[in-house]
Order: C-alpha cells, then structure tokens, then sequence
C-alpha cells in the first residue's frame, strides 16, 4: 500500500537545523523543544495525524500495571463456569451450555407450554381488555 | 476486519504544568508570569509490556497506544483507567484536537498483485496510468457529524504489515488489506471531561469498525 500524505505542505516547511547544536552530553533535545516558538508557523495541532510521537521522551519500560478497570472492579460468579471472566463476556465469549443446563432449559420450556394452555394465556391487547371490561359491565347490569 | 492497534491522543491547547515546573514556581511564588518562556521538561514514554500498551505524556499531548484490543470495551475501559491516573495526578490542560486512530486488517486469499488488481477495479477508473501500476494506496477524509475521519486503505504484505505496529501482532497474514481510520475532532479550546472522552472513544471506534465492514463489503462485491 502506497502511503499518502493527508498533511498539508506547508509542515514539511521547516529549516534544516544539524542535530548536534541542539545536544548535551546528557539530553537531546527536538528542535520544538529549544525552539517552541516554531509552533507559530507550524500548526502541528491541526494538521498532523493522531500520532504517539513524543517530543524524544525519556523511555521506561514495565511488565505490567494494574489499572482501575472494569475487568477489576466486576467479578461474574457462575457456579457451572467457574473459568468464565468478565473479559470473556465482554468479549461474547459465552460458555457453551452444559448436558444438564439444555436439559433443564428444555423442561422449563415445557412447563411454561403446559401453564400457557392450562390458563389459556392469550396476549393483553387493547381490543381484548375493552372485550372484557364491556363483558363484566353487561355481567353486573 | 480484525481490529490490531489502536492510538488515542488527546493535544492540548496549552502546555501541561507537570513539564513547566519554574514557570509554575515562579507565578505561584512571585505572583507574575516569567517574563521569558522556559523550555519545557522532556515528555515521557512508558512501555507496559506484558498488555502490550504505550503511554507517552509531553507538554502538548498526552497519548496512549494499545496493541492487544480483543474488544471494543477493554479499548476505552483501558483508555479511561490511563487517562484518570494522569489526570488525578495533574489536570489536563484544554483539547485543541482529540484523535483516535485504529488499524484493521483483512486477511486475503489471493496473493498481493491479484489484490492489487482487484483494489484498483473496485475504486478507479480504468485508466493507463492506473493499469499500469504495481501498489496502490486509497485515501479520503469523511466527515461524520462534528468529527473528521482520514480513511486510507490498500494491500499490503506481511513485510510492510509488520513495520506498521509498535507491537508485532502474534501472527499476521502474508497478504492483506489494511484499513487506518484516523477519528478526530479539532476544537478551539474544549475543556476535557471523563464523559466526553467516552463517549468519542467509543464513537471513534464504532465508526471505524462500521467502515471496516463497508470496505470489506465493496471489495468483495460482484
């Protein structure tokens, strides 16, 4: 893939400057550092892309850290997964029910069936409460 | 597309105390401002290894890179938590532009000359110029509401696949196509809250998974 320049030329307009004047023997430092004046005629802040390019930071390097994230803060307590982390739900990474588990959701679906025809469950419409209530009027009068 | 970086950065509008230190000395001792500006103090670069992320703080951004991002919610959980510590520390100065960019890659089942071809049929006219090209690059800028996005797409392999991550990705394909979506939104000076910074992480990388998925559609149409 060809890379394309989405800045605008006026960014690549800055004077050549040797390196080794702006050095010590301990630090270097970028030519923005010892000269941000170059900000006026630069405008970095809108044309540059979303960059992680630092102005020659000093480096340190980790293993690890710990971070207030949600994945510390949320615990998922699921006595027949008791591997299953709150990152491998974020993730979608849900556990693949077990024999017992489809078992029981098979008989509760039959025995939510079997309520539904015992008590002739119909859907509570506008139409069916306006049926009933003029039902139970004509009922009392 | 798989979704393999991800950069977030925050520029300020004016320089981050924590890197001016005599400067904040001397207003709050001598009760004036210096009359000359200080050169400010090196910014600073922390490589956490083992989560495979970067965080770089300087006087004018503050930045963080994640190269392991199974998901959209550990992205801006994990953004949220960098942010909040730097930000407990020294409050952040206001936004002049905050960036949130994205790599995805699509591995290909052709090899990189047919995907080439298969790029330059989707998305140019048939011209000399553009059958006689070897690589190609697309780039657009779109606008969505008030942010900006630099959209650039093409095929790549594995070599330059791998010059373009801070963390090499454990495996990556030989031949892909390779989608940077760069979300932004340039203000004159917006004062950062936890809320706004959310909800544009979030809004950032769904807009990038969303044209992940049109680039992946018109490159297999037809």
């Amino acid at each position: 893939m060809i890379g394309s320049p989405l800045t605008l030329l006026e960014e690549f307009n800055i004077p050549t400057v040797p390196d080794s004047v702006f050095s010590s023997p301990y630090l270097t430092l970028g030519l923005q550092a010892w000269v941000p004046q170059l900000y006026q005629w630069r405008s970095v802040e809108w044309l540059a892309k979303t960059s992680l390019d630092g102005q020659q930071p000093i480096m340190f390097e980790i293993d690890n850290i710990e971070l207030p994230t949600a994945s510390r803060r949320w615990k998922v307590s699921s006595p027949e997964h008791p591997e299953l982390t709150f990152d491998d739900l974020r993730a979608g990474r849900w556990p693949k029910p077990s024999e017992e588990e489809i078992e029981a959701r098979n008989k509760a679906l039959q025995l939510a069936q079997y309520v539904r025809d015992k008590l002739d469950i119909r859907p509570l419409t506008t139409t069916t409460i306006v049926h009933q209530l003029r039902e139970e009027k004509e009922g009392r009068g | 597309m798989k979704l393999l970086q991800v950069i977030v950065e925050l520029r300020h509008s004016a320089p981050l105390k924590l890197f001016s230190p005599y400067e904040e000395l001397y207003r709050s001792i001598a009760g004036k401002e210096l009359s000359e500006k200080q050169v400010p103090l090196p910014g600073f670069e922390l490589t956490i290894s083992e989560k495979r992320m970067r965080i770089v703080v300087d006087a004018r951004h503050t930045a963080i890179l994640l190269g392991d991002v199974p998901n959209i919610g550990y992205c801006t959980d994990n953004v949220m938590a960098v942010f909040k510590k730097i930000n407990d520390l020294v409050k952040l100065p206001s936004l002049s532009r905050l960036g949130e960019r994205s790599y995805w890659v699509e591995e290909s089942q052709l090899n990189f000359d047919e995907l080439v071809s298969a790029c330059k049929n989707k998305v140019y006219k048939p011209i000399d110029i553009m059958r006689e090209s070897m690589d190609i690059g697309v780039s657009f800028v779109l606008a969505s509401g008030e942010c900006r996005a630099n959209i650039a797409f093409g095929p790549m392999e594995l070599t330059q696949l791998e010059s373009m991550f801070v963390f090499k990705p454990p495996k990556l394909p030989k031949v892909a196509t390779f989608l940077d979506v760069d979300y932004y939104l340039k203000v004159e000076q917006k004062e950062i809250t936890e809320a706004m910074l959310r909800a544009f992480v979030i809004s950032g990388l769904n807009y990038a998974k969303e044209q992940s998925a049109k680039l992946m559609s018109l490159l297999k149409e037809g």
